[in-house]
């Protein structure tokens, strides 16, 4: 007798195991999410924390089961009151030692009533409360992309990134940068690069983030708020120029503006760094609109990966996340200066000089003169 | 099968086919109520003393004395008034004068001394009367004059106690009330079951129990239900039981903590494994089930159970009190 029910001793655990795998599995999952969205955690680090939830609610699972279950006096109580055996095993395992009459009398009934019992007559069970264990944990999910797409979480702080996906969270940033960058006259983002490009002392920074949906570049409301902004703009995104100036050489015809563009991004967001994080999406798009929509593209799509959007879908992106650093660090006067010379080098149409002379000493100095 | 094993199934089936025998032949002539006769019988193979408990005119002597009858045993009766002595039931010393005309005192046998007593109205009898029955039922034996006379086996009390006319009455001590086994309480019959006393009582002849067994053959069962065993499972569900009638015990339910003064003792506990044993017996086992003891609890415990002066005012049984605590206790 002891050895059959041993064998329902386990089949017992593996129903255990079965009927609180569920609910293990919801809190630990629920949990991982969870922490996941607070700590900021990337993709694949959701995707790691996912399988190691699962693995241990496995495992808490398998220990409630065990522990559940209990010893084979435990186990004949458990099976006496499932098959209806009014007592017989657990008294039969009790006594199952004494050499009496009446000992091996309920030995042989009980030996009777588990023979025509096998294992697999213990039937798996459901949890009591299944329909809430799958409520709660799609509530949890759904709360988690909710939280994944606040404006301020996606703002503020990296903990959006990787939750549900990067890619939701990608689009909605992109999305948002669209609407707040401001378009930029081709003429002026042309001349602004070829200023950047003649410019040798120029130090490459951070490339602008880019305005999938830029405007029409003549409008002229743009253009103000562009420049009304540019000296508060700030670039929290550390991309690696050489990246970006390829990713531009890739997409524009060599010779053109456009490469020259994204290299005056570049500077812009080296100099704009120091500014607050908090500002960072709107400064980005700024600079990209003020710049150009079309030269910044690649350097845009590059930058929201390094806002960590790792699930994004843009093949150009990277996830180059180098700290942020103040490279900028020049005198107003200084960056007039410079700024002077290099619109007198380019020759410059007089209607664009101020335009260009303001934002490049923003960008040298961190600020207007 | 070992010999010890084939004879206790041999005195089982005895056992089971005395029980069988002694509830059809009572049942000749105590109509109905057949849980009733089984609990009766229950008690007087444990060795136990009812309480029987019931209106006038339902049947509770008649009961006492048709067991009496099937079982081919010393009965007496005892008709219990206000002015019953206790040497009324004990028995006294009598002077009596001998052969060669010497007089001395010989202890004279009261009532108590049969197999089975029935206590009419025990109610009715003084407390210092009632008294006179607590050693008789605990230590089945009587103190006379100093002189202890012991009590032959088997031996029960059997006592009965109208529940409605308490003019003129003294209710029982709960000492001498934890004495009895079982409260069994004796409900009016149906329509079918009154049209059948009506057919046997009003007759020519009225049936009577014819007798079936020797008091050895009840003796040599009694040691046969001690043997049964019980789990330390049951056992432990058996005592959560009798812990939970008492309103302080924290497996006390609601009911018992708003509804009950004090209440059962251990000895509730021994009568509920006993009858426990003896109703796993009655069905082919030699163990108790928790059915068995399903079965006998509100029986061991509704007179043990001590009613506050709530339950009395609402109204509320101690068998309503006994229901809740077995409803309320843990399955295994």
């Amino acid at each position: 007798m002891l050895a059959q029910l041993e064998r329902f001793r386990r089949r017992l655990i593996l129903v255990a195991f079965v009927k609180r795998l569920p609910l293990s599995a919801a809190i630990a999952v629920s949990g991982a999410l969870v922490a996941a969205r607070i700590g900021g955690v990337q993709a694949n680090g959701v995707l790691i924390a996912l399988v190691t939830s699962a693995l241990v609610a496995s495992l808490a699972a398998a220990s409630i089961a065990y522990r559940r279950t209990g010893r084979i006096v435990q186990v004949a109580a458990t099976l006496d009151g499932r098959f209806g055996l009014a007592n017989r095993l657990a008294t039969a395992l009790q006594f199952s030692g004494d050499d009496d009459g009446v000992a091996s009398l309920i030995s042989a009934d009980a030996d009777a009533a588990l023979r025509g019992r096998r294992p697999q007559d213990v039937p798996f069970e459901a949890p009591r409360h299944l329909a809430w264990i799958v409520g709660g944990v799609a509530a949890v999910v759904v709360a988690a992309g909710l939280v994944g797409k606040s404006p301020a979480d996606t703002d503020t702080s990296v903990s959006s990134r990787g939750v549900l996906g990067g890619a939701a969270n990608a689009s909605m940033s992109d999305g948002r940068r669209s609407l707040a960058s401001t378009p930029a006259p081709s003429n002026v983002s042309a001349a602004a690069a070829r200023v950047q490009q003649a410019d040798p002392n120029g130090q490459r920074g951070i490339a602008p983030v880019r305005s999938n949906n830029a405007p029409a570049a003549d409008d002229p409301l743009s253009r103000q708020t562009t420049v009304r902004e540019a000296p508060t703009q700030s670039a929290d995104s550390a991309a690696d120029p050489r990246q970006a100036r390829a990713a531009d050489a890739a997409r524009t015809p060599p010779g053109s503006s456009g490469a020259a563009a994204g290299r005056v991004g570049e500077r812009r967001g080296s100099a704009a760094s120091s500014a607050p994080r908090s500002e960072a999406p709107t400064a980005r798009a700024d600079l990209g609109g003020s710049v150009g929509a079309n030269a910044l593209r690649s350097t845009t799509t590059r930058a929201g990966g390094v806002r960590g959007t790792t699930a994004d879908p843009s093949p150009t992106s990277d996830t180059d996340q180098r700290p942020i650093t103040n490279r900028g660090g020049m005198t107003p006067a200084a960056a007039w200066d410079r700024a002077e010379s290099a619109i007198e080098r380019e020759h410059l149409p007089l209607d664009l000089r101020t335009y260009v002379r303001g934002y490049l000493v923003a960008i040298k100095s961190g600020g207007l003169p | 099968m070992s010999l010890a094993a084939a004879d206790i199934q041999t005195r089982a089936a005895i056992f089971r086919d005395c029980f069988g025998r002694l509830k059809t032949e009572i049942g000749r002539v105590f109509v109905g109520q057949p849980s009733v006769v089984e609990q009766l019988l229950v008690c007087f193979f444990c060795q136990g003393h009812a309480l029987l408990e019931g209106p006038p005119g339902l049947g509770k002597t008649l009961l006492v004395r048709t067991l009496s009858d099937a079982m081919n045993l010393q009965f007496a009766r005892v008709q219990c008034t206000p002015d019953l002595m206790p040497a009324d039931i004990t028995g006294t010393q009598l002077l009596v004068e001998g052969h060669d005309g010497v007089r001395s005192f010989a202890f004279q046998r009261g009532p108590i001394f049969a197999n089975i007593v029935l206590a009419d109205e025990i109610n009715r009898a003084t407390p210092r009367t009632q008294a006179a029955f607590l050693e008789a039922m605990q230590e089945r034996r009587v103190t006379v004059f100093g002189t202890t006379h012991r009590i032959d086996e088997p031996f029960s009390v059997f006592a009965t106690q109208n529940p409605i006319e308490m003019e003129g009455t003294y209710p029982l001590p709960e000492a001498q009330l934890d004495r009895f086994f079982f409260k069994i309480r004796i409900q009016m019959p149906d329509v079918d079951d009154l049209a059948e006393i009506m057919m046997r009582t009003t007759g020519e002849e009225a049936p009577r129990a014819s007798s079936q067994f020797s008091a050895d053959t009840v003796l040599s069962l009694y040691g046969l239900i001690r043997q049964v065993k019980i789990a330390d499972s049951v056992l432990r569900y058996i005592l959560h039981l009798v812990r939970a009638t008492h309103p302080d015990a924290p497996e006390a339910p609601a009911i018992v903590k708003k509804y009950v003064r004090y209440g059962a003792s251990p000895r509730a506990a021994q009568s509920i494994v006993l009858a426990s044993k003896a109703t796993a017996l009655l069905a082919s086992r030699y163990h108790v089930a928790t059915d068995d003891v399903r079965n006998v609890v509100v029986a061991a415990l509704n007179h043990r159970i001590i009613r506050n002066f709530t339950a009395e005012m609402e109204r509320v049984t101690a068998e309503e009190i006994a229901r809740g605590v077995l409803s309320s206790a843990p399955a295994l």
